[in-house]
């Protein structure tokens, strides 16, 4: 046990979580192929179309999900060793996708169930803990609802509270925004980015704008292979000089779209006397995956 | 208009000299406002801030804290800890799980009442009895709890928390069919020939399930078990058996061997449960 506290307590120069050769297979079928990350302290996006495999990594990382092979290390211990998986679980906070609640529990019985879980065995200083939780998601005054009686925006709050429970030193969101208004969303980056001060929050998204609002490092997945991995700025720079406006859409662009000004906004290979806009990480994005098209097709 | 305490009221309540009425009335609303509390709380010369303090936090506590449902209240009477309680309690539709299990056993219990005078209600009866607390089982974890996704992440062993539900699914209806059935049916023994069986298969789902979803492990057992039972009804009506007797004596026969085979069922699946663990602990699917 001692030597799974000091690798903790050693672990400052070690990534919160640290990847080698990861794979995932289900029934022969690749849904991770080989994914080696380094991932510290601060807010790192994950984006990619659907089956891309980022469910599937966040599974691994919050130790939901064994990998089929390649080596995971979460704050510098293996999540295979019986030994330390208790102690990682016990410094990890999960939001998985799908949102799984007791509706007939109030928010503050989930939370403490959850904390139950988690090994907050004292009666009292688990309530103590459930009420800063919540306080921290902006829930303390509708604790005592039934979540039934919540809105999307306040139940995804919950996931996140049951997740800060013990204060975790790794945080794994997994589409943590999906479904929620603008204001609800706007709500939620602000609890998360205030959990991100000193530790490690990995998120996938699909929406670029979480991405560009939120994070310091962005990592795109597709078919289980890492195509990006760098800041959002220099994922937006990857489209700079490639999208511009113009009165008619260009047939060779990537995407167009018509703006709200009755102007085409376009993503590709720009003509000569192009009107060049700036690009945002949604463009980087988009011709990062028009790359990978092109060099599949 | 809200409604507050005044000095007057505040002096006379803390000095025990406020009628019954008014002492309600100041009570109610104390419940819900700091500031009449600071005040009356003031108005009061002997009382002890800081025990005040500690008596109304542990209210707030208590009111923010869970109610019991009647399963997790009936653990607590038999002593079950909070934690166990709770998780036993916590979904719904292990809930109903349970329930069906024990209406389950009722009915069982009913259909083997009329089976003394019926032959083919008792081969329906041995059908059918060792598959509710199968069922009960596949709705006790896995699928059936949304919150899947979280425990899996948590420090609470899976393991754990499957064998609880399992047991509080099996045991009720395992136990109210023990009462019932031999008390009902002249032949305890034929009536109770589905128990092994039954616990065989639930031990089966739990190892298979160290591999598959417990869902998917639950479906091929019932399968199988029903298969198995067609296939013991055809050597039954081949053997021209007519009544209850000849029923019973096809049952000894035969049934010797089910119950060795279901005792070696359940010691395997014990065993690959214990092999197994850390695969309900941290799974390859």
């Amino acid at each position: 046990m001692n030597g799974v506290m000091n690798g903790v307590m050693n672990g400052v120069t070690e990534h919160s979580i640290s990847t080698r050769s990861l794979t995932k297979t289900y029934r022969g079928a690749p849904a991770l192929a080989g994914v080696d990350l380094d991932i510290g302290v601060g807010i790192t996006g994950l984006l990619g179309p659907n089956g891309a495999g980022k469910t599937t990594f966040l599974r691994i990382v919050a130790t939901a999900l064994a990998p089929s092979s390649g080596s995971v290390r979460l704050m510098g211990l293996d999540p295979g060793s019986a030994d330390a998986r208790p102690e990682i679980r016990r410094r990890l906070g999960y939001v998985p996708q799908e949102l799984g609640l007791y509706d007939n529990f109030t928010a503050f019985d989930f939370v403490d169930y959850v904390a139950i879980l988690k090994e907050h065995t004292d009666r009292r200083a688990r309530h103590d803990e459930v009420r800063r939780v919540l306080g921290e998601v902006d829930l303390g005054d509708v604790r005592r609802k039934k979540i039934r009686r919540l809105s999307g925006g306040m139940k995804r709050r919950v996931t996140l509270a049951q997740a800060l429970l013990g204060d975790p030193r790794l945080l794994v969101l997994d589409e943590p925004t999906v479904g929620l208004d603008p204001e609800q969303r706007l709500r939620f980056r602000q609890v998360i980015s205030r959990q991100a001060e000193d530790r490690c929050v990995v998120l996938s998204t699909h929406m670029t704008e979480d991405v560009e609002a939120l994070c310091d490092r962005v990592i795109v997945l597709e078919q289980g292979a890492i195509t990006f991995d760098g800041a959002p700025v220099a994922l937006a720079g990857l489209a700079a000089g490639r999208v511009w406006i113009d009165d008619r859409p260009d047939p060779t662009a990537i995407v167009s779209w018509r703006t709200g000004d009755g102007r085409h906004r376009m993503v590709g290979d720009p003509p000569a006397d192009a009107e060049l806009l700036s690009p945002t990480v949604q463009d980087g994005y988009l011709v990062l995956s028009g790359l990978h098209d092109e060099v599949a097709a | 208009m809200t409604w507050h305490v005044d000095d007057a009221a505040a002096r006379r309540y803390s000095a025990g000299t406020l009628d019954d009425i008014g002492c309600a009335s100041v009570e109610a609303h104390l419940e819900r406002c700091d500031r009449c509390r600071a005040l009356v709380a003031g108005a009061a010369t002997d009382v002890d801030l800081a025990l005040l303090a500690s008596v109304w936090a542990d209210i707030d506590d208590e009111l923010d804290g869970p109610r019991p449902g009647w399963i997790e209240s009936m653990l607590h009477r038999i002593g079950v800890d909070e934690a166990t309680a709770r998780i036993v309690a916590a979904t719904r539709r292990a809930r109903w799980g349970y329930l069906v299990a024990v209406a389950a056993s009722v009915a069982l219990a009913v259909l083997a009442w009329h089976a003394d005078d019926e032959p083919g209600l008792l081969v329906i009866f041995m059908i059918v009895a060792p598959i509710g607390p199968l069922i009960a089982t596949a709705g006790s974890f896995s699928w059936a709890d949304p919150v899947i996704g979280i425990i899996r992440a948590t420090p609470y062993s899976a393991l754990r928390i499957l064998l609880l539900r399992t047991a509080a699914a099996v045991v009720p209806a395992v136990a109210l069919t023990l009462l019932a059935v031999p008390w009902l049916l002249d032949d305890g023994w034929v009536a109770i020939g589905w128990l092994l069986p039954s616990l065989a298969l639930v031990s089966c789902a739990l190892a298979l399930s160290s591999w598959i979803p417990l869902e998917r492990a639950v479906v091929a057992l019932l399968v199988v078990w029903v298969i198995g039972v067609v296939i013991a009804q055809q050597r039954i009506d081949a053997a021209d058996v007519r009544t209850v007797a000849d029923v019973a004596d096809f049952t000894e026969s035969a049934g010797t061997v089910l119950q060795v085979v279901s005792l070696v069922a359940i010691a395997v699946a014990a065993a690959i449960i214990v092999v197994r663990r850390t695969a309900y602990e941290y799974r390859e699917v």
